[in-house]
């Protein structure tokens, strides 16, 4: 019985990681540079999801959570040891991260935006994801933790920062 | 390229993304039951081991207070010993915390919050960590003079300030190279030192509301 439960929750969680296997990648993709190191940020953020998929069952189609915890394994105690060496990566040859910079070489617009994300910093880029991710200011606010007058300040620096990032690489 | 722009071309990647090819079942679950070898789990193990080195440490410390091999006379010359085992239970203390900051739920905290705690933890720590050089040096070069009574009693005095003086001077020399190697120094500290740049501003923006 209870094997069977675990089974069915095994299931639902990894139809749901596919169905919202996107924003795992972009995270993944924004915070890493290196294959191995995405594909092991990707190990961990499924592993903190899969802790919290009891808790967060019934609400599986609000994704906040979802960014919330991705973020919060990307930024925080995750990239601290990024230099460790690793001895094996899970399932290297039947897992893929597609990187942006597969899609930015056909797309001239998708190449500048990933060249001047790449110049913010880690919290820009979560807030200038979630923003780019069309996540109204309330829903940003309780992502990172600001208040939504803050997120809105903030908000306007960073386009206004991406703006003139991208001008300068244009001219 | 304006903002409009922007988010019509994250879009197309998002699409993209969508489009990409789902991602095993088998592998799902072998991420998720393969736990050990996650990155936080191998910290975890390696706290583990450095706790246990420290513990059979402060085993041969309590070894040396109890069974006097050092033939010590004086309770004094059993000060560096002291000052290593004070050394030894601030490093423990470090790791429990680090220990606690590694258990700190992930999932039910913004982002704020949660870097909020993790500065703190690294803040005190950094106190602790500048303690425990402090202490460790003492400990290294007082030692040497713990070894001075049986010396004096074995040599003349002269003999015996040279034969304290030059492993002193080894022992500083030592410390000298090994802080200019960046032995003391916290190996996370330079990425932490830019997130904590930001984060401090963060802090801030928290503080302010």
């Amino acid at each position: 019985m209870f094997k069977r439960n675990e089974n069915r929750m095994e299931k639902e969680f990894t139809k749901m990681i596919n169905v919202h296997r996107g924003i795992i990648f972009k995270v993944c993709n924004l915070y890493c540079h290196v294959e191995e190191d995405k594909k092991d940020l990707f190990q961990e953020i499924v592993l903190q999801l899969w802790k919290a998929f009891p808790s967060f069952r019934s609400e599986s189609l609000n994704t906040s959570w979802m960014y919330r915890v991705a973020l919060n394994t990307a930024i925080s105690n995750f990239r601290k040891e990024s230099k460790i060496p690793k001895k094996k990566v899970i399932s290297e040859s039947e897992f893929q991260i597609p990187d942006m910079s597969f899609y930015a070489e056909e797309n001239d617009n998708l190449n500048l935006l990933k060249q001047a994300i790449e110049k913010l910093s880690d919290i820009e880029k979560a807030i200038i994801m979630l923003y780019l991710e069309e996540k109204s200011y309330d829903e940003i606010a309780q992502i990172i933790g600001l208040s939504l007058s803050n997120v809105g300040v903030r908000l306007n620096r960073i386009k206004n920062k991406l703006e003139k990032i991208i001008k300068t690489s244009q001219s | 390229m304006n903002l409009e722009e922007l988010k019509s071309a994250w879009q197309v990647y998002d699409k993209k993304l969508q489009l990409s090819q789902e991602i095993n079942e088998k592998i799902i679950i072998s991420m998720i039951k393969e736990r050990s070898k996650s990155r936080v789990s191998r910290i975890r193990r390696e706290n583990g081991f450095l706790t246990a080195v420290l513990f059979v440490e402060l085993v041969f410390l309590g070894a040396v207070f109890m069974g006097n091999p050092f033939d010590f006379k004086y309770t004094v010359q059993y000060l560096p010993f002291m000052f290593l085992a004070i050394g030894i239970l601030m490093a423990l203390v470090v790791l429990l915390k680090n220990f606690k900051m590694l258990n700190v739920n992930i999932t039910n905290t913004n982002l704020g919050s949660f870097l909020k705690n993790i500065i703190d933890q690294y803040e005190k720590n950094k106190q602790a960590e500048k303690w425990f050089g402090m202490i460790m040096l003492a400990s290294g070069c007082l030692t040497v003079f713990s070894f001075l009574p049986h010396k004096l009693e074995n040599k003349s005095l002269q003999t015996a300030i040279i034969d304290t003086i030059i492993p002193l001077a080894i022992t500083l020399i030592m410390y000298f190279i090994a802080f200019k190697l960046g032995a003391f120094k916290n190996k996370k500290t330079d990425a932490f030192k830019e997130d904590l740049k930001e984060l401090q501003e963060l802090s801030l923006d928290l503080k302010e509301n």
